[in-house]
């Protein structure tokens, strides 16, 4: 078994707004195996970009990581000083952002927003080459005469590339990807994949990919988290979780994927919307939208349960009804 | 090359606005009663007298003649000499130009002391207790008048405690400086709370934009961040607002240099105006309309020049 390159355990974040705190990431336990590709999926505010930022430190306005461990390669991340934090940002740990509009320095060229990201001690020569190394791995063409270009004179696909070659200019072990794909278009997005799926293998980087497109998690991700309401959910290898999903809410999700297959029937989609952070009572998070829902569920939440091999689920009812259960109340073979 | 191509064009599109402008002042100064040779030779003058006078003058040709002499004397720079003050205008302008570009440029650095770190440390410290105080005194400056604020500051600071001179300009360097201080920070208050609320909207948003996140992502000291990622993105529309200001200064420059008595050019054109000084106040609101313009374009280039996204 490969070793365990990140180890989050029971992750608490807060965000304080006009007084009232509001839990956003609650209870958050998981692990990054070294090489790994892990993906969080989750409608939107369910918490997946925060757990990430939490992990690299950079909350927005009033978040703060409450409790729980963050631990990288054994040490706990929420303990570390900035100083020490900020060596670890970038050499050990990068991050690329869903917008690749928003994320580049409009007024610096990408040249220098690249070299100034290395952190080992080289010549300005010698880091322009790297820069231009790096352009060439992440796919930008001729970066010989783009080195000195703006974000502006970008498209879409190739300042995410450029976003990426940032986040590897100091060769960070592992890389949470927050959204990365979301804002281009399907054929760019499919690059970017594959790009990202290379990079794995080239230089053997673990990967924390956050998404709510089940596609794309299904293309590139070894082990699946499902996010909801600030909770894990479910978490097993990827196949398990879009064969044989063992909790209700993975199940909807799934099902409100649209297929050629079942064209002309109406699309399942699961009915309400997700709470608001703030608005949870104390039963289980989804429990209000839940198809198998019982008074139990509304009393307590369920542990994060290992129902099979790697395979955890928190949803009581699994026991009792099986998936088989799930498949014939809900009339969907 | 491109840039080159701009310029020009720029350049070519100020002929038209000036015309305008000489059309405007030349038609606009004749029509406010009252006649320069009367004025100079008092109510009893004889009919021959004013008869001679206005030859003197040139105001017995007819108007559109008169006129497009103005405009020949402008293509040309060749003003004449003022009527009132018998110099040569040229002459005149440089003299007070000295004082009115001095007082812009005192206001300007007052500006930018004022309004970069105040606006910065605004921004940087929302809704803390400073920049709640900061965000309403700056309100006040912008809604209050530059004349007030001026008489104001005249009293507490020359009437009440000699600090500075009450009004003139002063004969040595020292004294110019100054006299320079109280009008200088009448005009800066007003301006300087006008960028200091623009330094603030924009350090917020740009602290809120994702590639600050992202620079920090990168392991970057914040220090690093923060010259390079915020500082860069917050200045650029401010050193754009302040370069507009800049020549609404130049308007303003009558007002206060009215009240704090500088020999400056607002003051120069004032009188004319009163003293009905046709050559003299065709000649400045002329020379004031290619400045403004001159400017602009400088600030149009300057602008490019900072931000890459900006094409000329």
């Amino acid at each position: 078994m490969k070793e365990k390159i990140l180890d989050v355990r029971h992750l608490r974040t807060e965000f304080l707004t006009e007084g009232k705190s509001l839990t956003t990431v609650n209870d958050v336990s998981f692990s990054v195996k070294q090489g790994e590709i892990f993906g969080i999926i989750g409608e939107s505010g369910s918490g997946k970009s925060v757990t990430c930022r939490s992990i690299i430190g950079l909350l927005k306005d009033k978040g703060c990581v409450t409790g729980g461990e963050i631990l990288y390669k054994g040490i706990d991340l929420r303990k570390l000083k900035l100083k020490e934090m900020q060596k670890i940002r970038g050499s050990e740990i990068g991050m690329i952002f869903q917008e690749p509009m928003t994320t580049l320095n409009p007024v610096v060229t990408i040249g220098r927003q690249i070299t100034e990201a290395i952190r080992e001690k080289m010549t300005k020569r010698e880091k322009t080459e790297r820069a231009i190394e790096l352009m060439r791995l992440v796919g930008i063409p001729s970066p010989e005469e783009r080195i000195n270009a703006y974000a502006h004179q970008f498209s879409g696909g190739m300042r995410q590339r450029a976003m990426i070659a940032i986040a590897l200019a100091s060769g960070p072990k592992l890389l949470l990807a927050d959204e990365p794909t979301t804002a281009l278009d399907v054929t760019i997005q499919y690059q970017i994949i594959h790009l990202l799926k290379e990079l794995r293998q080239k230089i053997g980087m673990s990967m924390i990919f956050v998404t709510h497109d089940l596609g794309v998690a299904s293309q590139l991700c070894d082990r699946i988290a499902v996010m909801y309401a600030g909770r894990i959910m479910e978490i097993a290898p990827a196949r398990e979780i879009f064969m044989n999903p063992k909790h209700p809410y993975t199940y909807g999700l799934m099902r409100a994927v649209p297929s050629i297959y079942r064209k002309g029937e109406k699309l399942y989609s699961i009915e309400g919307t997700p709470p608001v952070p703030g608005s949870l009572s104390e039963g289980c998070p989804f429990s209000p939208r839940c198809d198998f829902c019982e008074e139990e569920c509304k009393r307590m939440i369920p542990e994060l349960t290992e129902e099979s091999a790697g395979h955890y689920t928190r949803c009581s009812r699994i026991k009792k009804l099986g998936l088989g259960t799930y498949k014939k109340v809900s009339g969907y073979e | 090359m491109d840039e080159f191509v701009y310029i020009l064009k720029r350049i070519l599109q100020m002929i038209p606005v000036l015309i305008i402008v000489t059309v405007l002042i030349f038609f606009g100064m004749r029509m406010i009663p009252g006649d320069p040779a009367l004025l100079m030779l008092g109510n009893r003058a004889s009919d021959e007298a004013l008869a001679m006078m206005h030859a003197k003058l040139g105001f017995d040709k007819p108007l559109m003649i008169q006129y497009f002499l103005f405009l020949r004397d402008c293509v040309l720079f060749r003003f004449g000499d003022s009527i009132t003050l018998r110099m040569p205008i040229t002459e005149l302008f440089k003299q007070k130009a000295a004082i009115t570009i001095s007082l812009t440029a005192m206001t300007i650095i007052f500006d930018v002391l004022i309004s970069v770190p105040l606006g910065i440390y605004c921004g940087m410290h929302k809704d803390s207790k400073l920049d709640t105080f900061l965000n309403s005194a700056s309100l006040v400056f912008v809604s209050i008048p530059e004349f007030l604020i001026g008489l104001v500051l005249l009293m507490l600071l020359a009437v009440r405690i000699h600090v500075f001179p009450v009004g003139g300009w002063g004969n040595s360097f020292g004294e110019h400086i100054r006299s320079l201080i109280l009008p200088s920070l009448t005009g800066a208050l007003m301006t300087s709370s006008l960028v200091m609320r623009n330094i603030r909207e924009n350090v917020i948003k740009v602290l809120n934009m994702d590639y600050v996140d992202f620079a920090r992502s990168k392991g970057l000291p914040e220090i690093w961040v923060r010259m390079r990622y915020v500082l860069r993105n917050v200045l650029i529309p401010a050193v754009t607002l302040l370069a507009m200001r800049m020549t609404a200064m130049l308007a303003g420059s009558i007002v206060i240099e009215s009240i704090f008595a500088l020999p400056g050019i607002g003051q120069m054109m004032l009188n004319a105006i009163l003293a009905r000084d046709y050559p003299l106040v065709q000649a400045t609101v002329y020379l004031f309309a290619l400045i403004v313009m001159i400017m602009n374009l400088i600030t149009d280039v300057s602008y490019s020049i900072l931000d890459p996204r900006v094409k000329l």
